[in-house]
C-alpha cells in the first residue's frame, strides 16, 4: 500500500510540472503575438420602435428632421463599424505572430522545465525519502501519541471515574445536604407551623381570655346592677320583714301579757330581753319600770311565756337584744 | 369629752395614738349593742295570774283544809285565777319533800303546759292525835322556773289562821304588797226579832268572812266600829245609854271601856297612834269633829261650823278627813295636822251632788268615797299622787267604801230586805267577789289594819 501511496504523490508532481511548463509557454506566446493586448467588440445597432400616436403637423416636421437626424447618425457608425473591423484584423495577425513567438519561447521553456523537472525529481526523491522518514518519525510520533493518548484516556477515565465517584459523593452529599435541607426545612416548617399554631392557639387563647374578661366584665357589671338591685329589693324586703319580726314579737309577747284586774300600779315599764340564735329568752331585765312587784312581774311572765320568741323572716334581721316597752292602754 | 381629755393628756405621742384609736373603737364597737330592736307592747289579756295550789301532803279532807283555804284566799284577791287541782295530783309528779334540796326539782314545762304560772305546793306534819302539828309550804314561779321559798309554820294553832298567813306570805312574794289575809274584819249585825225589837251584834271575822264570833251583843243600837292601830280593840258607838256614846273594847278580853266623850258622840276614828280618837260630838246642838285623847280622856274641838261634820277618817299619816254639808251639800274636807287644833279645813271634793263618807288607804295615798248625784250613786277612788279619780258605779243600797287592809281592793256594803253582802272590788272597779257572811243585815264595817 506504501508503494501505491508513494506512486500517486510522483504522478500528482509530475503533472502538476507539466502543467506549469503548459502554463509558461502560453505567457511566453501571448507576450509575442501583435495587436494581441487589445481589441474592439462592436455592437450591432439598437432596433427601432414606433409607437403610434395622434400628432400634430408640427408634430410631423419634428419627426421628419427626427429621422433624417437618426440616418445621418447611422451612417456615422456604419462608417465607425468598418474601421474597427479592419483595426480588428490587423490586431489578429499581430497575435498570430505573437503566438509563434510565445511557442518558441515555451519550448525553450519546456526544456528549461524538464531540467527543473530532473532537479525537482531528485528533490522529490529526497523529498520522499524525508517524507518516508517523517512518516515513520510521525508513526512512531503517533503511536506515542496514541499511547500517551490512551495514557491520557485512561487518566482521563480514571479521572472521569473519579471525577464520577466525587460527582456521585457530591452528589449523595448533595441529596444528604438536600435531604437534610429538606428536613431542616421541614422542621423549620415544622417549626414555623408549630410557632404559628401556638402563636394562633395563643392568639385564640387570649381572644378568648379577652373574650372571657370582657365577658366576665359585663358579667361583672351585669351582677353589680343585678346585686344593687337584690341590695335594694332586699333593703325594701328586710324593712317590711323587720317591721313584720318586730310585729311578730309584738304580738307574741302581747298575747301573753296578763293584767290582774285588782292591779293599777302599772305605767310604762322598759325591759331589756336576751335571746339566742333559736330565739330562746337567756335573760330579761328591767330597765325602768313604774309599777309594782306584781306589775313588774307580769311584765317579765309576759316576756317569758313568749319564749321561744318567734324568729325574724331572715336571719339578717335577728336582734340578740330587744327593749320592750310595755304600757297598758285602758 | 372625757375621752378626749383624758388622751389628750397623754404625753407620749405614740401612746396617744394608740388611746386615741383605742377610744374610737371603744365608741364604734359599742355602736351594734345600741342597735337594738324596740317594740311597744300596750295590750294584753285582762285576767288573774293562772295558780294552782295542790293539796297539802297529808292535810284532811276537805274544803277548809290548807289548800283549801289558799285557794279562796287567792282567788278573792281579785289577782290570780285559780286553777283547778282536780286530776293534776295523778299527771305531775311532786317533790317527796319541800324542805330537802335533792327533791324539789320539778317539770316547770309540764306545769307550764298545764297553764299554771304559780304553784304553791304544801305538806303537813301531823301530831300524835293527827291534828297539824306544821306545815311546809313552797311556792314556784313555773314561768321563770325559779322556786321563791319554801318556808314552814311549825307551831299550827289552827288550819285556817296558818293558811291565812300561808296565803299572806304567797302574796307578799308575787305582789310585793303584804297580804291581809289574816287581818280581821269587824261588822254589826242587825238581827230583826220583831216589831221595834232588834239585836245588834258586834261581829269579828277573818278577813274571808270565816270564823265569825259576836264580840259584844245589844239590843240597843250598835254602830261605826273603828279598829285600833294595833287591831286588838274597837271603837264603836253604842246606843245602850240612850244617847249614842263610844266605847273602846279589847277584842282579847272582851273588856269594854265607855269614854267620856260629850253626848251625843258617835263615828269614832283612831289615830295612827292610837293614842287618840276622832269622833262627832253635836253636844252643843251642832255635829262637828273632836278629837279625844284616850289616855287623858281630853276632848278637843278642831271644827266649829254651824254645818254638819261628821264621818272623821283619820290617816296613817295624820291627815282627818270628815263630811260636812259647809257648803250646802255633803262635800269632803280635810284638817292639816288635827291635833295641832283648830285649823281652818280645806274643802277636798268639788263633786256635783253629795260626796259623803270616806275613807283612807293605809298607804294614805288613795281615798275612797262615795258620790251621789241626783239617782247615780258612785265609789270615787281618788289617787292623792297625782288627783286622779276612777269613779265606779254602783246601786243605791251601796254605802261605806272602804279599803281592805292592804289597800289593794275596795269593800261596800249593800243590802235589801232579805239578805246583806260586803262586796269586793278592785281599786278600779272590777267586781272581784264578795265575804262570806251569815249576816242578814250589816250596819257598818271595819277592816283591822294588818300587823307586822
Amino acid at each position: 500500500m506504501r508503494w501505491y501511496r508513494d506512486s500517486r504523490l510522483l504522478f500528482s508532481f509530475l503533472v502538476s510540472l507539466f502543467l506549469h511548463g503548459v502554463l509558461l509557454a502560453g505567457v511566453v506566446y501571448g507576450l509575442s503575438m501583435p495587436g494581441c493586448s487589445s481589441y474592439e467588440i462592436s455592437l450591432p445597432p439598437a432596433a427601432d420602435i414606433i409607437q403610434a400616436r395622434a400628432v400634430s403637423a408640427e408634430a410631423i416636421d419634428q419627426m421628419i428632421e427626427k429621422k433624417r437626424l437618426e440616418a445621418e447618425r447611422r451612417e456615422a457608425e456604419r462608417l465607425k463599424a468598418e474601421a474597427e473591423k479592419r483595426e480588428a484584423e490587423r490586431k489578429k495577425e499581430a497575435e498570430l505572430r505573437a503566438a509563434a513567438e510565445k511557442a518558441k519561447v515555451e519550448r525553450k521553456e519546456a526544456e528549461r522545465l524538464k531540467a527543473e523537472a530532473e532537479k525537482l525529481k531528485k528533490e522529490a526523491e529526497q523529498l520522499k525519502a524525508e517524507a518516508e522518514k517523517e512518516e515513520a518519525e510521525r508513526k512512531e510520533a503517533e503511536k506515542k501519541e496514541a499511547e500517551r493518548l490512551k495514557a491520557e484516556r485512561k487518566e482521563a477515565e480514571r479521572l472521569k471515574a473519579e471525577a464520577e465517584k466525587l460527582k456521585k459523593e457530591a452528589e449523595q452529599l448533595k441529596a444528604e445536604a438536600e435531604r437534610k435541607e429538606a428536613e431542616r426545612r421541614e422542621a423549620e416548617r415544622r417549626e414555623t407551623e408549630r410557632l404559628k399554631a401556638e402563636q394562633k392557639a395563643q392568639e385564640q387563647k387570649r381572644i378568648a381570655a379577652e373574650r372571657r374578661r370582657l365577658l366576665e366584665e359585663e358579667q361583672k357589671q351585669l351582677q353589680a346592677i343585678l346585686e344593687q338591685k337584690e341590695r335594694q329589693q332586699r333593703k325594701r324586703q328586710l324593712l317590711t320583714w323587720s317591721e313584720q319580726y318586730r310585729r311578730m314579737v309584738k304580738d307574741s309577747i302581747e298575747s301573753q301579757w296578763k293584767r290582774p284586774p285588782a292591779s293599777v300600779q302599772g305605767g310604762p315599764c322598759k325591759v331589756l330581753i336576751q335571746q339566742n340564735e333559736r330565739g330562746n329568752i337567756v335573760a330579761v331585765q328591767l330597765l325602768e319600770c313604774e309599777g309594782d312587784l306584781l306589775y313588774q312581774r307580769s311584765v317579765e311572765d309576759a316576756v317569758w311565756k313568749a319564749d321561744p320568741l318567734p324568729l325574724p323572716p331572715d336571719p339578717e334581721l335577728f336582734q340578740k337584744e330587744i327593749e320592750a316597752k310595755f304600757k297598758w292602754e285602758y | 369629752m372625757g375621752i378626749l381629755t383624758w388622751v389628750h393628756g397623754l404625753h407620749n405621742r405614740r401612746t396617744s395614738i394608740f388611746a386615741a384609736v383605742a377610744a374610737l373603737c371603744i365608741l364604734f364597737c359599742s355602736l351594734p349593742a345600741i342597735a337594738v330592736m324596740k317594740i311597744e307592747v300596750s295590750s294584753g289579756i285582762q285576767g288573774g295570774i293562772p295558780v294552782v295550789v295542790m293539796p297539802f301532803t297529808n292535810e284532811l279532807m276537805g274544803e277548809r283544809n290548807f289548800s283549801g283555804i289558799v285557794a279562796a284566799d287567792l282567788a278573792y284577791s281579785g289577782l290570780f285565777s285559780i286553777i283547778s287541782n282536780e286530776g293534776l295530783m295523778e299527771k305531775m309528779a311532786l317533790p317527796k319533800s319541800l324542805l330537802s334540796t335533792a327533791a324539789v326539782s320539778i317539770d316547770y314545762s309540764a306545769w307550764l303546759q298545764q297553764g299554771v304560772e304559780k304553784l304553791v305546793l304544801g305538806q303537813v306534819v301531823p301530831s300524835t292525835d293527827g291534828q297539824p302539828a306544821s306545815v311546809q309550804f313552797a311556792l314556784y314561779d313555773i314561768v321563770q322556773h325559779e322556786r321563791l321559798f319554801v318556808r314552814a309554820i311549825n307551831n299550827v294553832r289552827s288550819v285556817s289562821a296558818s293558811a291565812h298567813l300561808i296565803s299572806d306570805q304567797v302574796y307578799e312574794v308575787l305582789t310585793g304588797i303584804a297580804g291581809f289575809f289574816s287581818a280581821r274584819l269587824a261588822y254589826v249585825g242587825v238581827d230583826h226579832l220583831g216589831w221595834q225589837e232588834h239585836r245588834y251584834t258586834l261581829y269579828v271575822s277573818d278577813a274571808d268572812g270565816y270564823h265569825l264570833r259576836a264580840v259584844y251583843s245589844s239590843d240597843q243600837e250598835l254602830m261605826s266600829p273603828s279598829w285600833s292601830p294595833d287591831a286588838r280593840r274597837l271603837a264603836y258607838v253604842s246606843f245602850e245609854h240612850g244617847q249614842p256614846t263610844l266605847y273602846i273594847q279589847t277584842i282579847a278580853t272582851a273588856e269594854r271601856v265607855r269614854l267620856t266623850v260629850p253626848a251625843p258622840a258617835y263615828a269614832p276614828s283612831w289615830s295612827p297612834d292610837g293614842q287618840h280618837l276622832a269622833y262627832v260630838s253635836s253636844s252643843d246642838g251642832n255635829p262637828d269633829i273632836y278629837i279625844m285623847n284616850i289616855r287623858t280622856a281630853e276632848n278637843v274641838r278642831v271644827t266649829n261650823n254651824s254645818a254638819i261634820d261628821t264621818e272623821p277618817v283619820w290617816s296613817a299619816n295624820n291627815r282627818l278627813v270628815f263630811t260636812s254639808n259647809r257648803s250646802a251639800v255633803p262635800q269632803l274636807y280635810e284638817l292639816d295636822k288635827p291635833l295641832q287644833g283648830m285649823n281652818r279645813p280645806q274643802r277636798i271634793t268639788y263633786t256635783q251632788g253629795h260626796s259623803l263618807d270616806a275613807d283612807w288607804s293605809p298607804r294614805s295615798d288613795r281615798l275612797v268615797y262615795l258620790n251621789q248625784n241626783k239617782d247615780a250613786y258612785a265609789i270615787v277612788s281618788r289617787y292623792l299622787v297625782d288627783d286622779s279619780e276612777i269613779k265606779i258605779k254602783v246601786n243605791a243600797s251601796a254605802e261605806q267604801p272602804r279599803f281592805l287592809p292592804n289597800g289593794q281592793l275596795l269593800s261596800y256594803l249593800s243590802s235589801d230586805d232579805q239578805t246583806a253582802a260586803i262586796h269586793l272590788l278592785t281599786l278600779n272597779g272590777v267586781a272581784v267577789g264578795a265575804i262570806n257572811t251569815p249576816v242578814k243585815l250589816i250596819r257598818s264595817l271595819a277592816w283591822a289594819p294588818i300587823q307586822p
